[in-house]
């Protein structure tokens, strides 16, 4: 969907970016995450062509960057920002039509996609003719999403898109997120510094650093095989191991035992949920059953510590 | 006795002044009204006239004028709102229209046939007084309907207007010197209002490209504002003289120039001066306008797809527009004041009224041109709120 | 009153179109036809804008005359005889009187703004920068000097002046003048020269210009210190006229110009110029050349009235408007019906 080759960007005669190389392939949810001023918003902001690359090329959906025009390139790229960038002089309703009238769609068919889209990102209706000084952040927010997906692109950019949210709002945000891209399967790129965010999200991640790719892979990849002390510290160090319990389920960990434990776990829980059953029952070993009910085997406490080891 | 119930009865013991613009006015306008003089007797225009306090005219009228004054005061006192509001209206709209038909109708009893040259000046109680009922009136409507705010006060002009237009002040000095310059009045006013709606509408035109180039353009912007910040600090007499001498060799030399009326004198002038000075606020405000337009919104649409033309047009135009009236409503009420310099290079205008007063030492005279000058600005000026208070409402 | 009148010196240089005249004007057929062209001849202009139901009566004569003044009393006076005089001549005219100070109307007239204005014969002297020359101070010789040269080089024309001397003078109050015997300005240095405690008020033009307290100090031979100055900025005589009448700040004496109303009113008396220390200021009609030409009779319809305004009639009428309060259209009206001026 997305291919970086060799991409870089000077800033007053300095490499500040690069060299990039990087694809992103279609239906991914590819996180971009590093401390501030790693880089990873000038990637963002290259695929779109808000900004553009020194060197290099960049490729999306096969044809470089530079051979659009950038609004219709743009215009084909759904774009979220951190405070939802919503206009304060439209309605709801107009914002999230921005692309579409762009696109000089007739007016009956962008009030069909926009009440289809209040129901796709559950906006209550009744906001549609609000202001958006008028909604809370976490709604304008949700706008922000479904203004970016307002002409159907395959493709999204969100930069920070949560950054300014309270915990509560953010995690629910980002589950609907996983839904909605779990759903459509259109490829998204998103950007943040929140580690926890990312692991949470991508379905692969890059860690950046300084402007250059200090690691990218699955976040079950990054978690139990850290290629350096950066990305080490930056995953989380000794929690990594519990966070990398969350991406293993019980049902890869099943064996076969005589002994009968009192407890079950279903098969599609994670070793972290089980090891959580496990010390709120005050045992070390679970029985794992499907979704019918039927026991599949036990899961022993040895087996969560083992698996955390290797990957 | 416990503490809060000594706090309690301490509360209840105290005056409680519930409005203290209403409290700071009332004040200032009994002082004027027993100190000061109401009226001012001449045995002619030029002459120094012998002050008459209101208190010392009728019985029946300084007791209206004083028992409004008091309910003015009392009313400061009030401490339920709607009662206090309307209780400030009525005594300051009647204090206003007392006080007119009292200058009218004791100027009337002064009026001595035999001294045909006698004058019957207001004095500066009736200024001070007139004003206190105005800004009482005003205070009345701070918390009303939105509908209320604008029908009083036009209810109230109407009002002051319609005594204005009955012979009720024609006795006064004022009033005769109006009458005096009637056959030119209204096409002075007239003149006055089109320098001004001329000027502000080619100043508009001309702050575009400034505007554009000041916000667009970092390198542009130093000099712009330094030169339209040094316009504003030429004294506006020394504008309007300086911009003879080129137009004149223009008018002279140009004979198209000369066709179309610019030349050293007259409107042409006067225009560019005044175009000169409304740049200043209308650029300056345009500029914070479109500056102030948020860089997330801006980038948000950039990143939608819009077009450099569509993002100035859709996003940051109708963003900066409050400020854009704001620049429009300062620029408006700054010409129509310094328009009045303009009659003396000829361009006419409410201006010629007060140049005339001055270089006659007759100061109702200069009131005939100040006057409409104020209530020019004043009408513009809500105007301009007016048409902002609708554009917040619906941001 | 103030009398914008008397140009301070160098005020002329500022204005090009003084120095442009010669040139603009020219030949005058070269100019004629020029006009033609770029319409700025004045009958073609206005032709050009007039509605077509004048045409065809008296397609070019009916373009009225813009007659302007200058914006004081006597500005307003002499302008509506003017405007009567004309209207009652069948000529018709425009109304742009009080149009500012003596500056612009000048440049006004000379780039044919405006066609015709009341005018000081002194002031030809600041005009044509010639205010040392002793002509100036003679009523005929001077009226004369100044017909000749703005015909020649602004084809401006001088129509008869009034006789009358609206020139500066030193005025004192009534009273104190008869109790010190003051009748004249000889009278006044003397008293001067012998420590009279004289204290005047005057403009600071006045003061510092050539042809102002200086010509009358150098003429009858008497000095006054800074401290027997009261200075006001502007050329305001109400005020320094109040002052000497009230004595505030113990003034006993006013600059005022000769024709002053408000002298008599206050109880001022002026101190006679008898050796003319002063220029002639002698108000006449200046019209275009052009609009002499379109309406020749112009000249006889103004000259019996200009010829009754002496210095009494003057000040008699000023003092009506200024002092009295009365309109400078109905004074004038009437003054020219008592006289049989105006039908």
């Amino acid at each position: 969907m997305i291919d970086f080759d060799a991409v870089e960007k000077h800033y007053a005669g300095q490499r500040v970016l690069g060299p990039l190389s990087l694809s992103i392939p279609q239906g991914a949810l590819c996180v971009l995450v590093g401390p501030s001023g790693c880089g990873k918003s000038t990637t963002l902001k290259m695929i779109n062509a808000l900004i553009a690359p020194d060197a290099g090329t960049i490729r999306v959906r096969g044809r470089a960057v530079g051979d659009f025009s950038p609004e219709e390139l743009r215009r084909g790229i759904g774009y979220v920002i951190q405070s939802g960038g919503l206009f304060p002089h439209w309605r709801v309703r107009d914002n999230i039509a921005t692309v579409p009238r762009l696109l000089r769609w007739d007016e009956t068919r962008i009030a069909a996609r926009v009440n289809e889209l209040a129901d796709i990102a559950e906006i209550d209706p009744t906001l549609l003719n609000r202001f958006p000084h008028q909604l809370s952040g976490g709604q304008q927010q949700r706008i922000g999403v479904a203004r970016a997906l307002a002409a159907d692109p395959d493709l999204i950019l969100m930069d920070e898109p949560f950054g300014a949210l309270d915990p509560v709002t953010r995690a629910a945000l980002q589950q609907e997120l996983s839904r909605l891209h779990r759903d459509t399967g259109k490829t998204i790129v998103l950007v943040t510094h929140d580690m926890d965010e990312a692991l949470a999200l991508g379905t692969t991640i890059v860690v950046m650093r300084k402007g250059e790719i200090a690691q990218s892979g699955t976040p079950a990849d990054i978690l139990a095989h850290p290629s350096n002390d950066f990305v080490r510290d930056f995953v989380g160090g000794a929690d990594a191991t519990m966070k990398l319990l969350e991406f293993r389920r019980v049902g890869d960990v099943v064996r076969q035992d005589a002994e009968t434990p009192a407890f079950a776990v279903p098969e599609n829980a994670t070793l972290r949920a089980a090891l959580t059953k496990m010390m709120e029952t005050g045992t070390t070993i679970l029985n794992v059953r499907n979704d019918e009910g039927k026991i599949l085997g036990i899961v022993r406490i040895e087996d969560i510590v083992s698996a955390s080891k290797q990957s | 006795m416990s503490t809060a119930s000594l706090a309690d009865a301490r509360r209840g013991l105290r005056i409680h002044v519930a409005d203290r613009v209403a409290f700071a006015l009332a004040l200032p306008a009994i002082a004027a009204a027993i100190f000061a003089g109401f009226l001012s007797i001449a045995p002619n225009r030029l002459a120094d006239g012998r002050p008459l306090a209101l208190w010392q005219l009728g019985a029946l009228d300084s007791a209206i004028a004083f028992g409004l004054l008091i309910l003015l005061f009392a009313a400061a006192f009030i401490r339920d709102e709607t009662w206090r509001s309307k209780l400030l209206f009525v005594a300051g709209a009647g204090l206003l229209i007392a006080i007119l038909l009292t200058a009218g109708a004791t100027a009337y009893g002064h009026l001595d046939p035999r001294e045909p040259a006698r004058r019957i000046s207001l004095g500066s109680a009736f200024w001070i007084l007139s004003a206190v009922g105005s800004l009482a009136c005003f205070q009345s409507l701070q918390r009303v309907s939105r509908t209320a705010k604008i029908l009083a006060p036009l209810a109230l002009a109407a009002a002051v207007a319609a005594i204005a237009a009955s012979d009720a002040l024609d006795a006064l000095s004022l009033t005769r010197e109006f009458h005096a310059q009637r056959a030119t009045f209204a096409s002075e006013l007239a003149r006055h209002v089109g320098l001004v709606a001329f000027a502000i509408l080619l100043a508009c035109l001309c702050a575009v490209p400034l505007t554009l180039a000041a916000v667009y353009r970092e390198n542009a912007r130093a000099t712009i504002f330094t030169t339209l910040n040094l316009l504003q600090t030429i004294p506006s007499i020394a504008l309007f003289g300086v911009l003879i001498a080129p137009l004149s060799f223009l008018g002279a030399q140009v004979p198209l120039a000369n066709k179309i009326g610019i030349g050293g004198i007259g409107a042409a002038p006067a225009i560019i001066a005044l175009v000169l000075y409304a740049l200043l606020p209308l650029v300056r405000s345009a500029d914070a306008g479109l500056r102030n337009v948020p860089a997330d919104v801006r980038e948000s649409a950039r990143g939608m797809g819009m077009t450099p033309r569509q993002i100035f047009w859709r996003v940051d135009l109708p963003l900066a527009l409050p400020a854009l009236i704001s620049g429009l409503r300062v620029a408006t009420v700054q010409s129509i004041g310094l328009a009045v310099v303009a009659a003396l290079i000829g361009a006419g205008g409410l201006g010629t009224f007060v140049f005339q007063g001055i270089g006659e030492y007759a100061l109702d005279l200069v009131l005939v041109g100040t006057l409409p000058t104020i209530a020019l600005a004043v009408s513009a000026d809500a105007l301009f709120q007016i048409v902002l208070a609708n554009l917040r409402c619906r941001p | 009153m103030l009398r914008a009148h008397k140009l301070a010196a160098g005020e002329v240089e500022s204005h090009p179109g003084a120095n442009e005249c010669s040139q603009v004007a020219g030949p005058r057929l070269t100019r004629e036809t020029l006009d033609m062209w770029t319409s700025s001849h004045p009958l073609t202009r206005r032709a050009l804008l007039a509605g077509s139901a004048a045409l065809p009566l008296a397609p070019v004569r009916a373009e009225p005359v813009i007659v302007a003044s200058k914006i004081d009393t006597e500005g307003a006076l002499i302008g509506e005889m003017i405007l009567a005089l004309l209207e009652a001549a069948g000529i018709p005219a425009r109304n742009r009187l009080q149009l500012g100070p003596t500056r612009i109307l000048r440049a006004a007239i000379l780039s044919g703004a405006i066609d015709l204005y009341p005018e000081y014969t002194g002031n030809a002297a600041f005009f044509f920068a010639m205010d040392g020359d002793p002509v100036w101070k003679d009523a005929r010789a001077g009226y004369e000097r100044a017909r000749a040269l703005d015909l020649q080089r602004s084809d401006l024309v001088w129509l008869k002046p009034a006789p009358a001397d609206n020139s500066w003078v030193l005025a004192m109050r009534a009273d104190f003048a008869d109790a010190h015997r003051l009748a004249t300005l000889d009278d006044f240095a003397r008293w001067t020269r012998e420590g009279g405690a004289v204290k005047l008020a005057a403009s600071a033009e006045f003061v510092e210009s050539r042809s102002g307290l200086p010509a009358f100090q150098e003429t009858y031979g008497f000095s006054l210190s800074a401290r027997q100055l009261l200075v006001l900025s502007g050329g305001n005589t109400s005020a320094t006229i109040k002052a000497a009448a009230d004595g505030i700040s113990g003034v006993n004496a006013a600059m005022a110009y000769g024709t002053d109303g408000a002298l008599a009113a206050l109880g001022l008396r002026a101190l006679e110029d008898t050796k003319h220390a002063q220029p002639v200021y002698a108000p006449a009609p200046v019209a275009r050349g052009l609009i002499v030409q379109s309406y020749p009779q112009m000249a006889a319809v103004l000259a019996p009235a200009f010829q009754t305004l002496d210095v009494q009639v003057l000040r008699r009428l000023n003092e009506q408007i200024a002092i009295e309060g009365r309109e400078a259209r109905l004074v004038a009206r009437t003054y020219l019906r008592e006289h049989g001026l105006l039908a």
